[in-house]
């Protein structure tokens, strides 16, 4: 039997060294691992698309040139988050008045290192993403009918997609939420 | 025959969650008193908070092909493969002051870093603003100013890198106007890379 680990499931550790041994593939996955939390940085500090995209690729270029650094870190996420929010700091202190809509709180303005609070909250999201992406393609579906969608699409909908009578829909859904709760607690999720 | 707990239905802490429906009082009530069900309405709350705004944290395409070339630089892989640490080998604080002179609050600070046939001599000037200028220059220690145009200086804070400086073709860079900070160089050249994680600050 094949004792090697598909590379997509490999630590972030092992992944940087194959970053380092000149894997590109390996550096792909671990963009594609944290895309959306990085991304999702900057519009919580109510910053325009332009400010993201720019944070977004300087967080992989600095990511990038720190991996002989970085390949015995313990925790790259904690890593990409601190110096994305150093970013979106140094971003809306320039701009001449504090942006509307945002999702972090005074805390966070005051300094440049993330609070608890926002590191926390940005975790337990990203362990949702890491539980929907290892949810099979139907749950994956349920799940972001269920939540990602607004307006909420309503049950009979959501059956319609999956080729379901609304009569099983509950089942499928009870079924997914319950994977999902299961996969959360085996990633160590704390409320 | 065995006792079970019987923990809130999924469904109704979805609706909770995502519909804001109310539960009744049993579940309210078991719901203060079960952490498992108060972890499970958690998940889905902060589902619902990521809400529709999850589907746009897809970076565009164009923006997700910039990053994922990064990987594709062979050059630069092979310089971070290469990284070392440049040791100090001279510090202008260590030296004594002539005697009969009074020691002021210095305005600058002299250093050389050496690693493998490298020397980096770098001066910290602090300006009348209060801000600083890193300046220096990388040599050979054998052929003199490092014959690369691509090779560059980074300023680095903890990982962040927050400004960039070509080399002259005398292998001299410059920052201007840098807030007081704990600051790291890294220099890019042919296929290595030297790094001078911490330079020592001008007030010490």
């Amino acid at each position: 039997m094949n004792g090697v680990r598909a590379v997509r499931d490999r630590t972030d550790a092992e992944l940087i060294q194959e970053c380092l041994d000149g894997n590109g593939e390996a550096w792909e996955i671990l963009v594609h691992r944290y895309s959306r939390l990085i991304y999702s940085i900057p519009f919580k500090w109510g910053l325009p698309r332009e400010d993201a995209m720019e944070i977004f690729q300087s967080v992989w270029l600095d990511c990038f040139q720190e991996l002989h650094s970085l390949r015995d870190i313990d925790r790259l996420q904690a890593w990409l988050v601190r110096i994305a929010v150093r970013k979106c700091y140094r971003f809306s202190a320039n701009k001449r008045s504090r942006p509307e809509d945002v999702e972090v709180t005074e805390a966070d303005h005051v300094s440049e290192d993330p609070s608890r609070e926002l590191v926390e909250r940005l975790d337990r999201e990203q362990m949702i993403r890491v539980g929907v992406g290892k949810l099979t393609e139907r749950c994956q579906q349920v799940i972001k009918a269920l939540f990602f969608e607004d307006p909420f699409p309503g049950y009979a909908a959501i059956a319609s997609r999956l080729g379901l009578s609304s009569n099983s829909i509950g089942f499928t859904r009870d079924r997914c939420l319950e994977r999902l709760g299961k996969l959360l607690e085996e990633l160590g999720y704390e409320d | 025959m065995m006792s079970r707990i019987d923990h809130i239905a999924l469904v109704s802490l979805f609706e909770r969650a995502r519909l804001n429906t109310e539960l009744d009082s049993k579940a309210q009530a078991h719901l203060e008193s079960c952490h498992i069900c108060r972890g499970r309405l958690n998940w889905m709350q902060v589902s619902t908070g990521l809400g529709a705004r999850e589907l746009s944290y897809d970076p565009p395409a164009s923006v997700m092909q910039n990053v994922l070339q990064l990987g594709r630089n062979t050059s630069r892989l092979r310089q971070l493969r290469n990284a070392v640490v440049a040791l100090l080998t001279f510090d202008s604080f260590k030296q004594a002051a002539p005697a009969g002179i009074r020691s002021n609050k210095a305005s600058s600070r002299q250093m050389t870093f050496e690693a493998r046939d490298v020397e980096v001599g770098v001066l910290l000037r602090r300006s009348d603003d209060r801000t600083f200028s890193v300046s220096g220059q990388v040599l050979d220690k054998a052929s003199g100013p490092i014959q690369d145009p691509a090779a560059h200086v980074d300023l680095v804070v903890d990982g962040d890198h927050v400004m960039s400086s070509f080399l002259s073709p005398w292998g001299e860079f410059v920052f201007s106007a840098v807030p007081n900070g704990p600051y790291g160089l890294q220099i890019y050249f042919l296929d290595q890379m030297l790094q001078i994680p911490s330079l020592p600050p001008i007030d010490e």
